[in-house]
């Protein structure tokens, strides 16, 4: 019989993570407030990432004031394909993509076609802070467009995959792959209508499958299985995601990777504030395995340590 | 120390600083209340006799309390005189017997302050019963004052039990009868039962005889009781009623003022079982005994009455605020009662709103323009703001120029509705206009945006939790006594932060979790 709802014991016996508990026991324990332009500003993520030898897309151009935008032009003249995004943008609002552009007219993924005026337009609302926390000023970020490895292709639909890790202390906990969908439009937000898929943190490995709470098997647009996807260079994902952790000195991050077909896992953002959907799409709850993680000394949570710990924890409540 | 162990410290140091000024605050205003409601009398006694043997008593019943009334202070000096109290049993009557072996002619003097307390009483609580020998006296006949078996007196008993059968409709009728059958007769006249019942007219004694023996002829047991009727007199009577002893009470009825089971407040009792409040023993006979009564209203102590003076101390008391200012700052006092709904909402039930505090706001609005207009108002805006902000966004403009011209758009067309509904003399209230109007500006701008980036369906759900939090903020709001009791007693707010501290260490499910992780719940 479908439940309508469980008895908190039932969720704590499950070791599921609620919001409140997040918030008071993770982020206000582990994340210094003032270390948070460092995940909340892209441009800074990015030279963190840059300095620690952690890829990421390549820059071709920034904007932070409403003058400057006229050379925008001039700067991707050369260049076919791009992203243009907002540098304090949170759940990929402000992104534009642009597959090609001939003279004023730019053109995205789905061929729409945008005047060189509607795209300034949006050069603009980001830099006066539109899609900002707090709507502060902004700058934008222009960069490589990701191409997404062929490993993905069969469940890519309409935009680009990523990978969400979840790492506490250092220690990757959890670890997610969202597909886009049509109903998503191209997002990869899952409140949208977009597919996760638990990946296994020992392996690289998807399994199981979720749409808004219910199992799904398959992609719904390229009805390929979600399952059994071998996630490429995931070791060298999980090693970068913990050197941004360390880098960035919070001790409960989300990292979101994309898989580019040349470079491989990039990152394209860190998340001091991580959703729980992630529980939702591992099927099982965070709760214990971030204890596990906390109950060990710092001298264990560093070195190849860390794998026995990933291990370890990858198998927690399954 | 960690945050958790400080957290709860602050809320039991809130709680207990807000419940410590509450209750001082509290016990100070009753005491502030009675002190001006109750009423202080002055009942002064002078009795003047002769003592013409060899032993002389006069004996003055002295007021009792009751719960209405205390008596706080008694005085009576007079040098020349011994004196003593005894209480007599089983009625309960102190007296002051006062005694001289000369002869001479002498004055007594007492003088009493009583307390009138308006509000207080619970009853007097229930007697034991009556012992058989106080049964019995209480039934007993005295064939001059309540000559309980004399004929005519039983033959009107014996009406009363063929229109009645139980005893409560038996004492009645003889209340009634007693009380408003028999014909006022002067005051001169004949104060005896036997009188009353040939003549069908009695004098306020003679009532009071009459119903004491009906009652003890119907085996009631019942007593006369003499006292004062407590108002400004500089002559007084003293005034006779009548005790009945029932269910385990001895209730009082007072057949000449018609007050049944209950006394006006005013009443005070002295002496039980006897007519007269002062009296002479046949043993020790004082003669030529003249007894004045009088009643002096004194006022309340000028502690109470220098309270509206200036004192730093009323800084801390609102309502010494001009009323005009009453409201508005019983509506700011609200608002942290509509930001912790809010916090409710949003941290333990798990609703997310437009905006943190925009429900508390638009309640706080509500409350006060009034609803009907109000409600109005905020649809045209809404519908003129979000038609604007469609109509702009192809204009293609920055944000801050964007969000003014939505603003005074929604401004232009607030106070053409308010001139709208004042033509068609829907008169709105002014205060309409108070509508939190750059929040609402924000807000359609958060709503269109929501709608663009994150779908309508997620926006909707923005816009129905943002109403209902609004509307359970408003209901809680918009009730009066909460705006008086707040304004009153605004360290209420302690209690109040010591529950945001309680619901910002709150690390329990909240209740969507309940449902959104229902699936994960493991079942072996």
């Amino acid at each position: 019989m479908p439940r309508w709802f469980a008895w908190p014991s039932e969720l704590k016996d499950s070791g599921i993570l609620g919001i409140n508990r997040r918030n008071l026991s993770y982020i206000l324990e582990s994340n210094p407030r003032r270390l948070y332009p460092r995940v909340d500003n892209k441009l800074i993520t990015k030279s963190i990432c840059e300095a620690n030898d952690i890829p990421v897309p390549e820059t071709y151009g920034v904007f932070d004031k409403h003058g400057e935008v006229g050379r925008f032009p001039e700067l991707v003249r050369e260049i076919t394909d791009f992203v243009i995004k907002p540098a304090c943008g949170a759940a990929g609002r402000g992104v534009m993509v642009i597959a090609e552009h001939v003279g004023d007219i730019y053109i995205s993924p789905s061929g729409r076609g945008l005047r060189w005026n509607e795209v300034r337009y949006h050069l603009s609302t980001i830099i006066s802070g539109l899609h900002s926390l707090g709507g502060k000023m902004d700058t934008v970020i222009v960069e490589r467009r990701i191409v997404t490895h062929p490993a993905l292709d069969s469940v890519s639909v309409g935009g680009t995959p990523d990978v969400r890790v979840i790492l506490y202390r250092g220690i990757p906990v959890m670890a997610m792959l969202r597909l886009p969908t049509h109903a998503s439009g191209g997002r990869a937000n899952l409140h949208q209508g977009a597919i996760a898929a638990a990946i296994d943190l020992s392996s690289g490995q998807t399994y199981g499958g979720v749409c808004s709470n219910r199992i799904v098997d398959e992609h719904p647009d390229t009805h390929q299985p979600i399952a059994g996807i071998e996630l490429p260079n995931w070791r060298h994902l999980l090693d970068s995601a913990m050197k941004l952790s360390d880098a960035l000195e919070m001790g409960y991050i989300g990292v979101d990777f994309v898989i580019d077909a040349q470079k491989g896992p990039v990152v394209l953002e860190a998340n001091a504030r991580p959703g729980l959907a992630i529980q939702v799409a591992n099927r099982v709850g965070i709760w214990p395995r971030l204890e596990r993680v906390r109950s060990n000394p710092d001298h264990l949570l560093k070195g190849d340590a860390r794998w026995r710990l990933i291990d370890e924890v990858a198998n927690m409540g399954l | 120390m960690s945050s958790r162990s400080l957290s709860q410290l602050a809320i039991f140091g809130l709680l207990l600083i807000g419940g410590v000024g509450l209750a001082i605050r509290h016990s100070g205003r009753v005491a502030d209340r009675t002190a001006l409601e109750d009423s202080l009398w002055r009942l002064t006694y002078d009795v003047q006799f002769k003592a013409t043997g060899d032993r002389t008593e006069v004996r003055l019943a002295l007021p009792s309390d009751s719960d209405h009334v205390a008596i706080e202070t008694e005085n009576s000096t007079n040098p020349m005189l011994s004196e003593r109290m005894v209480r007599l049993r089983p009625s309960g009557t102190r007296e002051l017997v006062v005694s001289t072996s000369q002869q001479d002619n002498y004055r007594v003097t007492a003088e009493f302050v009583a307390r009138l307390r308006p509000r207080g009483g619970w009853g007097e609580p229930p007697l034991q019963n009556l012992s058989g020998d106080t049964e019995a006296k209480y039934l007993s006949e005295e064939r001059t004052i309540f000559p309980t078996r004399n004929a005519d007196v039983l033959a009107l008993l014996r009406r009363a039990e063929s229109e009645t059968t139980s005893d409560g409709g038996k004492l009645q009728w003889i209340f009634d009868h007693c009380s408003r059958d028999l014909k006022h007769a002067a005051d001169n006249s004949n104060d005896s039962v036997l009188g009353a019942l040939r003549d069908g007219s009695a004098t306020p004694l003679g009532r009071a005889r009459l119903m004491v023996t009906l009652c003890r002829a119907a085996k009631f047991p019942a007593r006369l009781v003499t006292g004062f009727e407590l108002r400004q007199q500089e002559q007084l009577q003293p005034h006779t009623w009548v005790e009945v002893f029932r269910d385990a009470r001895w209730l009082p009825f007072d057949p000449v003022y018609g007050h049944a089971r209950r006394l006006p407040n005013e009443f005070v009792a002295a002496r039980r079982d006897g007519e007269e409040i002062v009296r002479t023993p046949k043993s020790a006979i004082a003669e030529e005994i003249v007894s004045k009564y009088s009643i002096v209203r004194l006022g309340p102590p000028d502690s109470v009455l220098d309270r509206t003076e200036n004192h730093p101390s009323q800084v801390f008391d609102l309502t010494r605020l001009p009323v005009e200012m009453h409201e508005v700052l019983a509506l700011l006092l609200l608002l942290p009662f509509g930001a912790l709904i809010t916090a409710f909402f949003r941290n333990i039930v798990g609703i997310p709103t437009l905006g943190t505090f925009a429900p508390a706001l638009f309640a706080v609005s509500f409350v006060y323009a009034d609803g009907t207009s109000g409600l109005l108002i905020l649809a045209v805006v809404i519908i003129a703001g979000l038609a604007g902000r469609v109509l702009v966004g192809r204009l293609q403009l920055l944000m801050v120029p964007r969000l003014s011209i939505i603003l005074t758009t929604i401004i232009l067309c607030v106070v053409f509705s308010v001139s709208a509904l004042d033509y068609l003399n829907l008169t709105p209230s002014a205060n309409a206009v108070l509508l939190p109007l750059v929040i609402v500006t924000v807000l359609i701008e958060r709503f269109y945006v929501t709608t663009e980036e994150d779908g309508v369906g997620f926006a909707m759900q923005l816009v129905a939790g943002t109403i209902g939090v609004g509307a359970v903020c408003y209901m809680v709001l918009s009730w009066e006594t909460i705006g008086h009791i707040i304004l009153v007693y605004p360290e209420t707010h302690l209690i109040t932060v010591a529950l945001f501290i309680a619901i910002g260490r709150y690390a329990g499910y909240r209740l969507v979790e309940l449902w959104r992780f229902r699936d994960l719940v493991k079942t072996d």
